[in-house]
């Protein structure tokens, strides 16, 4: 190989891009000629030189105009895209804003809605609602009450089946059904007189409610002890 | 979102992650066009000045070349990588700058004195690696090469700045520039020998400057 084939050679060997065949004549020819191996070592040493050639950092200036350059691009590719694309920018934007705002106060809201329900839980159960709907039918349980049927003498006294009642006077505790008649009787207090047997046979009742509708329900019926022993 | 996705791909293709960048830019997405400065504003301003050796070019140079890749990414069809289209926008913005330079330089005045030197705080610590005499050899070995540079005929010199100090493979270099293989191989090659010729010269003129005895009395 000449010197003038070696140095069209020379810049492809120093880049490893010669074939093995040329490669060996090239490292044939510089074993022989001094002037060329010369050349090479001071053109690998440039390239060494130019690779390690400090790389000059990009002016501040430089970068921020390139930072606001960017920007105004990319308002005004926003600005020319389709509908969905600007959409889309502004759904971002938004959602951003909303989380910017709501990253303080998340944990408060949600601290001062855990503490509202848990208060609020507390005190439903002490909380009474009364509510009192004119004209419309009783929807909690009413005692019933009686009217007695061709009854002549002194009426006898009705009473709820919790009430207190004097120990002088007679009690018979009857329970009556949906439809106001008297289903059964027991005597509570004191004897079962024929006032009392003529009370069962005749009186009738207003039927006690449950929810709106007739219902079975007791009922006390006191009768004064003195009347009876006045008969007597 | 879209900057957790190019991590996600940092050790994948590059191809994949130019098609991906190229498609968010194209949607208008902003970690888009960070993601793309972070990438390639650096090595764009290193080509632009060492093609051009003034700061000032330089810096309107890269400007005008991601203009132009954020107005004209629409019409990148991934024939080639992005990083060689880029270099291939900087090559031709560089050499329009040049052109232009050329004929209108001489009639300006510049205004500003001292050109604007950013420091990091990295360079105003100290660095025990190297000593002063390093770095000052070191700046002036760089301030030796970049004259040379500035010397040798520019078509030569992209060659070798794409090659050498880019480090592009001949192949990548042949897409920039627009030229065939063996375009490329010939210019590489011409450019070094004309680069070492300059610097040998210039070495030489140093060195018979220094070599001036001094006259004792």
């Amino acid at each position: 190989m000449s010197c003038e084939n070696f140095e069209e050679r020379i810049s492809s060997h120093l880049d490893g891009l010669l074939e093995a065949g040329e490669r060996e004549d090239v490292l044939a020819h510089l074993e022989g000629c001094r002037d060329c191996g010369a050349r090479l070592k001071s053109l690998g040493e440039l390239r060494a030189r130019l690779r390690r050639l400090e790389e000059p950092r990009i002016p501040r200036a430089l970068a921020v105009r390139l930072r606001v350059l960017a920007s105004h691009e990319h308002a005004r590719r926003v600005a020319r895209a389709t509908w969905s694309t600007r959409i889309a920018s502004w759904k971002a934007a938004t959602r951003l804003n909303f989380e910017n705002l709501m990253r303080p106060v998340a944990l408060p809201v949600a601290g001062g809605v855990l503490s509202a329900l848990l208060l609020f839980g507390a005190l439903v159960p002490t909380l009474i609602f009364p509510h009192q709907i004119a004209g419309d039918s009783p929807i909690s349980f009413t005692d019933p009450d009686g009217t007695v049927v061709n009854w002549t003498g002194d009426r006898p006294r009705l009473e709820p089946v919790g009430a207190e009642v004097p120990s002088d006077e007679n009690v018979l505790e009857l329970t009556i059904d949906d439809e106001g008649l008297i289903a059964d009787y027991a005597v509570r207090q004191g004897q079962l007189t024929p006032e009392m047997l003529t009370f069962i046979r005749f009186s009738q009742f207003t039927p006690a409610m449950f929810f709106g509708k007739p219902t079975w329900g007791k009922k006390l019926v006191v009768f004064p002890r003195h009347r009876r022993s006045a008969r007597g | 979102m879209a900057a957790v996705i190019f991590d996600l791909n940092g050790d994948g293709s590059a191809e994949g992650d130019d098609h991906l960048l190229v498609e968010s830019l194209r949607n208008g997405s902003e970690q888009a066009y960070e993601e793309l400065l972070a990438r390639f504003q650096q090595p764009v301003y290193t080509v632009a000045l060492r093609l051009l050796t003034n700061q000032a070019e330089a810096c309107d140079v890269v400007q005008e070349v991601f203009l132009k890749v954020f107005r004209h990414i629409d019409h990148f069809r991934g024939q080639s990588s992005l990083k060689t289209w880029i270099y291939r926008i900087t090559v031709n913005e560089a050499h329009n700058a040049r052109r232009w330079f050329s004929r209108h330089r001489s009639r300006e005045v510049d205004l500003d004195t001292e050109p604007e030197e950013y420091r990091d705080w990295r360079e105003t610590i100290a660095d025990g690696g190297r000593s002063p005499f390093e770095v000052a050899l070191n700046h002036e070995h760089a301030g030796i090469i970049q004259s040379a540079l500035e010397r040798i005929n520019p078509v030569f010199r992209e060659a070798v700045v794409l090659r050498d100090i880019t480090d592009l493979s001949y192949e990548e270099i042949a897409l920039v520039l627009g030229v065939s293989l063996g375009t490329v191989k010939s210019r590489i090659l011409r450019g070094r020998e004309a680069l070492r010729e300059q610097l040998t010269a210039g070495l030489q003129a140093r060195h018979a400057l220094r070599l001036v005895p001094t006259t004792a009395e």
